[in-house]
């Protein structure tokens, strides 16, 4: 008896997993924005194995060079290999965003819970002050953040994710305010479950779909923000490589050596398109709505 | 036969806010002195129209819902006087059965989880034990034992309820109460889901408070009913002496609705003109006054209390 239920449950749980596969398989562009996000993540952490150059060995001899076999992307005006630097540069761009998103939504995600779940005057206070970093417009708030504590990549992660606290705040508040009055929510509490409990196990297991999205999404824009605030010369000093930085140091030779803003400018691209890409693909794999 | 749980005098009223400032505008009625009894081992059944209160009565019980007024006397203990962190653990005792078996279950745990969660909340059993008694609870409800592997989705509406039921004896309550535990589901699992809870309530010597809108369903297996209307109960008895000899007029009016399975079957069905008043507005006197046939000077004037008639019955009539 029990070993025939063992089989159909096995039996059933390959099946699911193969629908499950078929499904991931049929996200096309969420797939390609994966393999993008893949690509920039290794050159992120081994860039010694794509570039043959030192990013900031200068070289009087090859300077502002057009893409040739020997530098692919050309090189800069101090003769830097710009395939090397774009490839280093990934790393800082990637390390900034990602601590920006994890701290962001780590502060949103508590507030907006927190807020959401309880209610009534602790949620009008979390909001109220959520309401007051909405008032700045957003690149405004970082750099008035970054005015304050000085210029630097860690300042840079500091100032975004303030920035970006209310926005995940209010997604993550939305998505509880859906959740918790279910019936289940009532029933874990007629079960009587603490509220700790019922946040853990009830809420959010049902809030993480929006959220996983939100939170890739996120990517996208706190790589922009950090190329944008890098560019006004916030972030990383000269001369380690950053793609904002790059393009700033190509402003005023980019009409006759193009491409020492066109490959940072499309590494940037790129990388947004990516988190983009990926994050459609995620919300419409885990959204119940879009199932076929 | 020994009292376990005593609700005196229950009100709650919603406040309506509105404007800028939010200012209380006004209240529902949704609960308005409402006060009955319930032994050990019994079952009482607690019917009504839609909005006249019984769920409230219910999650007030639980206290899900803070009571405006009133005393709850659980085991003769004041369950109104005690801590949020109190009632908690007292929640052990008392178990709800929700409507919708579809809505109730929490579709990111499996089975097993689910009924294991209110055992982990009071400790009940840990580990093998946990699991042991998982099955067990699952083969009294009718499912398969191996069954605890598997997410809500994977079960029938009938199914469904059989796990919320599991989930409410999981923790070994003495009190169960149902809100509308069936109304949710096809005519023939009806009474499947009945005939289990009164098998149920032999094995675990539980005591039942079942709400329903439908007199039919609740009518096997209650020993008592209280009839509700606007917040209040007009009417209690047990079942036979209910129909036999209804007191109060919306209660006979209740019971003409009741559907006879015989095409022959010709009995004079009672018509109520308008609809339930709003409980935000109750009219004055006896609630029911607005739509009564046999109303007088007095029914509006005068709020009717609960009288006793004969053999445990009581109603709230002027009339009587």
């Amino acid at each position: 008896m029990a070993s025939e239920g063992n089989t159909t449950d096995d039996t059933r749980r390959k099946n699911n997993k193969k629908i499950l596969l078929r499904r991931i398989l049929r996200q096309k562009s969420g797939l390609l924005g994966a393999l993008l996000i893949l690509l920039f993540l290794t050159t992120a952490a081994f860039p010694g194995l794509f570039s043959n150059y030192d990013p900031l060995e200068m070289n009087k001899k090859h300077r502002l060079e057009a893409p040739s076999a020997q530098f692919w992307f050309g090189t800069d005006e101090f003769g830097r290999d710009i395939f090397s630097r774009v490839i280093f540069g990934s790393r800082i761009s990637l390390f900034i965003s990602f601590f920006t998103v994890v701290l962001a939504n780590i502060g949103g995600i508590i507030m907006g819970v927190l807020g959401g779940y309880f209610g009534g005057m602790r949620d009008n206070v979390i909001m109220r002050m959520m309401d007051v970093l909405f008032s700045f417009p957003f690149i405004l708030l970082a750099i008035l953040i970054i005015a304050i504590t000085g210029p630097g990549v860690f300042n840079v992660i500091i100032s975004l994710a303030v920035a970006y606290l209310p926005y995940s705040a209010r997604i993550a508040r939305g998505a509880v305010l859906a959740v918790k009055e279910s019936q289940y929510v009532e029933a874990a509490k007629a079960s009587g479950a603490s509220d700790l409990r019922v946040i853990g196990k009830y809420i959010m297991p049902n809030i993480t779909a929006p959220i996983v999205v939100y939170v890739t999404m996120s990517f996208a824009f706190a790589l922009l923000s950090e190329a944008g605030l890098q560019f006004l010369g916030l972030g990383a000093r000269p001369p380690i490589p950053s793609w904002g930085l790059m393009l700033n140091e190509t402003r005023g030779i980019i009409e006759f050596a193009p491409w020492t803003g066109i490959f940072p400018g499309l590494a940037i691209a790129l990388a947004v398109i990516g988190f983009n890409l990926f994050g459609d693909g995620l919300r419409d794999l885990l959204d119940p709505k879009m199932k076929q | 036969m020994k009292e376990l749980l005593r609700v005196e005098n229950l009100k709650r009223y919603f406040a309506i806010r509105g404007g800028i400032l939010l200012r209380t505008k006004g209240y529902v009625y949704a609960v308005d002195d409402v006060t009955f009894s319930l032994n050990e081992g019994e079952t009482l059944g607690l019917v009504g129209e839609s909005g006249c209160g019984k769920s409230t009565v219910a999650r007030t019980i639980l206290r899900l819902i803070e009571p405006t007024a009133g005393k709850i006397y659980f085991n003769s203990e004041d369950i109104t006087e005690i801590t949020l962190k109190e009632m908690r653990a007292l929640r052990k005792d008392m178990q709800l059965i929700f409507q919708d078996p579809y809505a109730s279950l929490n579709p990111r745990m499996k089975v097993g989880q689910i009924i294991g969660d209110p055992m982990d909340i009071h400790k009940v059993a840990q580990g093998d034990e946990k699991r042991d008694r998982i099955a067990y609870l699952l083969k009294s409800v009718g499912l398969k034992p191996d069954q605890q592997d598997r997410y809500p989705r994977e079960f029938s509406g009938g199914q469904r309820q059989r796990i919320g039921i599991a989930r409410a004896l999981a923790s070994q309550p003495k009190v169960i109460i149902g809100d509308e535990p069936v109304s949710a589901l096809d005519v023939s699992i009806q009474a499947q889901i009945i005939n289990l809870l009164e098998d149920l309530q032999a094995k675990f010597d539980l005591s039942y408070i079942m709400i329903s809108h439908d007199l039919t369903v609740i009518e096997h297996i209650c020993d008592r009913i209280a009839v509700m209307y606007l917040g209040r109960i007009v009417e209690t008895a047990a079942y036979d002496i209910l129909y036999n000899r209804p007191q109060h007029p919306y209660t006979e009016a209740l019971l003409s609705a009741v559907t006879v399975p015989d095409p022959d079957y010709d009995k004079k069905r009672i018509i109520l003109k308008g609809d339930v008043p709003s409980p935000i507005n109750p009219p004055t006197g006896c609630h029911f006054h607005t739509r009564c046939m046999y109303k007088q000077d007095i029914c509006e004037k005068q709020e009717p209390r609960l009288k006793y008639v004969d053999e445990n019955q009581w109603v709230a009539c002027h009339l009587r």
